[in-house]
């Protein structure tokens, strides 16, 4: 057998084929090619179609992903075809033989490998240098060199390392090139179309950096990806040197005689087993969310009445521990309570009735609920539960619910307090505590009762009566700024980054009008002893979301670019909006007016969830009501057209008209059928009939109604029935003879989507 | 020197066979079918059951789509199966065949009709097998109606990729190389490319039909913008000028 080569010799015979690779055409091109998509990528958000994304401002964070996954992609197409041209060099030169006999041609091999992962890095370093030089000196703007560069480490030379390892694999395993690449280019469409972020090898799952939250939300499903396909690509790679042909022979002989280097086995084995482990102990993802549960059932007959919670929050390992107190009063004969939790949260310590019972919890299977033992006959039930851990996400995009150093995001269906399932028919008492590092602002529902400063931690204790248990915390960089709509008190929360902008639009007059025309045209905000809090939130959820007496909108409302121009028209916001120019702004308005909707409807009325009827309709209808009375029906036109072409659009469908067939659907596909369904009856189908309603009553008359109906079910349940008598209409009035949407403005229709918010 | 003039066509035809057997009758092309129907099985399983933007699963624009993912894959093989027309051993031995009375650009006319030969039992592996899943599920057999979509969103791509990679293997056999990333790159990214540019038709697919039709009421009809119907003409016209290119007699 070949002798070994010695380490020195080793590295000087790495360096002579580094020297070689770097001679090759394709590598230099290779080379040039991915240091231009590195650069390309930092127009990433000017090639996207996302409504979101539209005109973003480019900062040091929102520019720093698209460099890094441009260049993933095209440096793992590039380096796969280097790879294996190189690994067939031999092969096509029938030199392999020749080679077998005078080295050891395993390790000749790994050295190649290695060559080309030098080259890897030496383009990778001069794509980062590209980068700074264009983004500082060219479009000015900030280089943030811990962003950027982690950016291209983790994303851009990882991928490019795993194509490497994977083609190398490959190779040494079919021992011809056409096979190999095939199955690469399986691999790469994998990362390419698939949802799951542990697949997305190439490019990652990150849609986009927050400027003001910070990546870490993001960046820790770039980084467990990373780990899996360490050991991924390693492990083909290892197979692949287990199957390397040995003196011309078959696989089955060159198996045996690369298994007696007992090393080659053991690895492969250590490494598979590494993925598999890896893979199946995935750390952030629950799968049995109940954001994907609409069946779940509220029992009726348990009310919950008080809520007391203590939280702390520790954002540097990104877990919190919390103990709740929980009171209910139920009737006799109900032996259990529902809770919805999370998964990453684990029960230290329970408690029924002051009594530890840890035989009473069962974890009901396939959920994220537990159920809980209570004395059938007691009328009232006190629970008290501890419990501590990380939360864990439905997906590794728009999640719920996350705790970093530079913000806090902790919506209700997150279950970062768990919630009872119990009927919501009196208003609950709400008390409760968090607790986070002092340079955090804090915004807590109902009214801030008190703050604590105490070992370099803050803790702000809050106090809130409500119809529904839904609390939200949200913490960051925060300035505050106070107004009035009326007698209402607004508190504004916004990251100082996006002051310019927010000052520019005048964004508070906005959310003054938006405030003044609910209070004029349905009545009072409905928690007048609390300010209305109006809170920047991260892009990690993009649209909004609406609890008790907060209202987050995701970062790009407050944060696009000035002077901006979409489609070659300026969409420099002239305070005469007479056009459409300005349809990404009038979106992000009629997005807030949506979400401060949601505090009449929805907080302030219970509105109970019965496809189409939910507090989405009416938040959407009176958000255009409000977009008509500021921007004119000219620039409003395309959002009933909007409504109406989803609606059609829904009613075409094929699984729409042939129900029966939806039972040939995969689980996963009919699941994401039925939520775009609903999606369309709730945003869409809801708001129009509405429209219809007004129709048939006239604007002023139907806002009568509506003021009434609030006035008569606040803090109530609204069913949709109750809703009809109300109004003096019934679904067949509603149904018949549908609004026809204005047809003007809807070629505009998909580039506005708007946003599904919770 | 002049050739003698050649009758020999049912000579070429024994040549031609003998060259899809030699295309075909191998382990590589055994793999390469293997992993071809393995992805059009998970195409189908995973993006066709869905339906495009409502349509049903076995409407005109979903098979477009269904077309549009394998699309690149079936390219890719097509490169594969140029790039033996180009190889070093094939090099080798050219100078003997020419001295044969087959011309060269009769050589190149008889590779690329053996290519077409065997590109065409490939490409019809994932068309039968939607077919087969099709009549499954879906109690579909009106096959007929994928006619225009084969045409529209597959011909065109295949007739483009097989003349440039004829044309860029005549340049240089190791041109062909760079042809595979580009060929994924254009199939599997879509970063919203003009018609002219979106080779596979993936990135016209992207956009929400309705709203890049215009058609936001009723069944949504497979009517394409005029664009993309020219740029397909281009592609298969661009592709039959670069095979023409490549037949050429070279000046050597």
């Amino acid at each position: 057998m070949a002798n070994r080569i010695p380490f020195l010799s080793g590295f000087s015979f790495l360096f002579n084929e580094i020297r070689l690779i770097s001679r090759s055409k394709l590598a230099l091109m290779s080379i040039f090619l991915a240091v231009l998509a590195t650069v390309l990528g930092l127009k990433a958000i000017d090639y996207t179609n996302e409504r979101s994304l539209v005109g973003l401002a480019k900062t040091s964070f929102t520019v720093a992903l698209g460099p890094a996954q441009y260049a993933a992609i095209a440096g793992s197409l590039l380096f796969a075809v280097l790879t294996l041209m190189l690994l067939s060099k031999d092969h096509r030169n029938n030199s392999t033989s020749l080679l077998n006999t005078s080295c050891n041609y395993s390790q000749l091999l790994v050295f190649r490998t290695a060559a080309i992962l030098s080259i890897g890095i030496f383009t990778v370093v001069l794509g980062g240098i590209a980068l700074y030089a264009v983004q500082v000196f060219v479009l000015e703007i900030t280089f943030d060199p811990v962003v950027s560069l982690s950016s291209l480490l983790v994303i851009t030379l990882a991928g490019i390392f795993f194509t490497v390892l994977i083609c190398s694999g490959l190779y040494l395993i079919t021992e011809n090139l056409d096979i190999s690449f095939l199955a690469y280019s399986i691999l790469f469409f994998m990362s390419i179309g698939s949802s799951n972020y542990l697949l997305k090898w190439v490019q990652t799952s990150a849609v986009m950096y927050s400027d003001f939250g910070g990546i870490l939300p993001v960046f820790k499903f770039v980084l467990y990806n990373r780990l899996l396909w360490t050991f991924v690509s390693t492990g083909i790679f290892a197979v692949g040197l287990l199957c390397r042909r040995r003196y011309e022979s078959n696989l089955s002989l060159s198996l045996k005689l690369n298994a007696k280097q007992l090393w080659i086995p053991v690895l492969v084995l250590l490494l598979l087993g590494a993925s598999l482990f890896v893979y199946i102990n995935e750390p952030y993802i629950n799968r049995n969310d109940s954001v994907f549960k609409t069946e779940l059932k509220a029992n009726e007959n348990v009310k919950l009445t008080h809520v007391s919670s203590n939280v702390q929050l520790f954002p540097v390992n990104q877990n919190l521990s919390a103990r709740v107190l929980y009171e209910f009063e139920k009737e006799s004969g109900i032996e259990y309570i529902d809770f919805i939790t999370n998964s990453g949260l684990h029960i230290k310590k329970f408690t029924v009735n002051g009594v530890e019972a840890p035989n009473s919890l069962k974890r009901i299977k396939g959920t994220d609920r537990v159920r809980l033992e209570v004395p059938a006959e007691s009328r009232n039930v006190t629970i008290d539960i501890s419990y501590a851990g990380r939360l864990k996400y439905p997906s590794s995009i728009g999640f719920p619910g996350y705790i970093s150093k530079e913000s806090i995001y902790l919506l209700e269906n997150s279950h970062w307090i768990f919630e009872p399932l119990t009927g919501s028919q009196d208003m609950i008492e709400i008390k409760g505590s968090v607790t986070a590092p002092k340079n955090l602002v804090m915004v807590v529902p109902g009214e801030l009762t008190g703050v604590l400063e105490e070992h370099g931690r803050k803790t702000w204790e809050y106090s809130a009566l409500s119809n529904d248990f839904s609390p939200g915390v949200f913490a960051g960089n925060y300035e505050v700024k106070k107004m009035l709509a009326g007698s209402t008190e607004i508190e504004f929360y916004y990251s100082p980054k996006h002051r310019a902008y927010i000052e520019a639009l005048g964004i508070e007059n906005y959310l003054i009008n938006i405030v003044s025309y609910y209070e004029k045209n349905i009545g009072v905000y409905p928690y007048q002893e609390y300010p209305l809090k109006i809170v920047e939130s991260s892009i990690y959820k993009t649209g909004g979301h609406s609890t008790l007496n907060i209202v987050t909108v995701s970062e790009y409302v407050f944060n696009r670019e000035l002077g901006r121009e979409i489609g070659g028209d300026s969409d420099s916001f002239s305070p005469d909006l007479t056009s459409l120019k300005d349809i990404t702004f009038v979106g992000d308005m009629d997005l807030l007016a949506h979400e401060i909707a949601h505090q009449w409807w929805g907080t302030g009325v219970f509105v109970e969830e019965n496809p189409p009827w939910s507090s989405e309709g009416l938040a959407d209808y009176l958000a255009y009501k409000y977009i008509t009375e500021e921007f004119g029906s000219y620039a409003s036109a395309y959002i009933p057209a909007m409504w109406k072409g989803r609606v059609d659009s829904m009613e075409n469908s094929y699984y729409y008209a042939n129900p029966k067939m939806l039972e040939n659907l995969p689980e996963k596909q009919r699941q994401k059928y039925e939520m775009e369904t609903r999606k369309i009856e709730l945003y869409s189908q809801m708001p129009m009939l509405l429209l219809r309603a007004e129709e048939l009553l006239g604007e002023d008359s139907f806002f009568i109604k509506l003021s009434d109906i609030y006035m008569d079910y606040r803090f109530k349940s609204l069913s949709y029935e109750e809703f009809l008598s109300s109004i003096g209409l019934s679904e067949a009035d509603l149904d018949e003879n549908p609004v026809k949407g204005k047809e003007t403005g809807t070629e505009e229709t998909a580039e506005r989507e708007a946003v599904f918010d919770e | 020197m002049n050739k003698p003039s050649t009758n020999n066509f049912p000579n070429l035809l024994r040549v031609l066979k003998y060259e899809v057997l030699r295309l075909v009758y191998n382990k590589k092309y055994f793999y390469m079918v293997l992993i071809e129907s393995l992805f059009a099985c998970y195409i189908l399983t995973n993006f066709v059951f869905g339906g495009k933007d409502g349509t049903a699963p076995f409407s005109k624009w979903t098979y477009s789509e269904f077309l549009s993912l394998i699309g690149p894959l079936l390219s890719i093989i097509l490169v594969l199966l140029c790039m033996s027309v180009f190889s070093e051993k094939e090099v080798a031995v050219r100078n003997i065949i020419f001295s044969t009375p087959l011309s060269e650009p009769k050589y190149y006319l008889l590779k690329t009709s053996a290519i077409t030969a065997v590109f065409v039992l490939t490409a019809s592996l994932p068309i039968l097998l939607s077919f087969a899943y099709y009549a499954h599920y879906f109690n579909f057999y009106a096959y007929a109606e994928f006619t225009l979509p084969l045409l529209l969103f597959l011909l065109p791509s295949q007739i483009f990729v097989l003349g440039l990679a004829m044309a860029v293997g005549k340049v240089h056999s190791r041109l062909l190389y760079p042809l595979l990333p580009l060929v994924l790159f254009l199939g599997f990214f879509n970063p919203r490319l003009p018609a002219w540019f979106d080779l596979f038709g993936n990135n016209f697919l992207s956009w929400p039909l309705r709203w890049y039709l215009g058609i936001m009421e009723g069944p949504i009809p497979y009517i394409l913008p005029s664009e993309f119907l020219y740029s397909r003409l281009v592609f298969i016209f661009m592709g039959v000028i670069m095979f023409a290119f490549a037949c050429r007699r070279s000046k050597t």
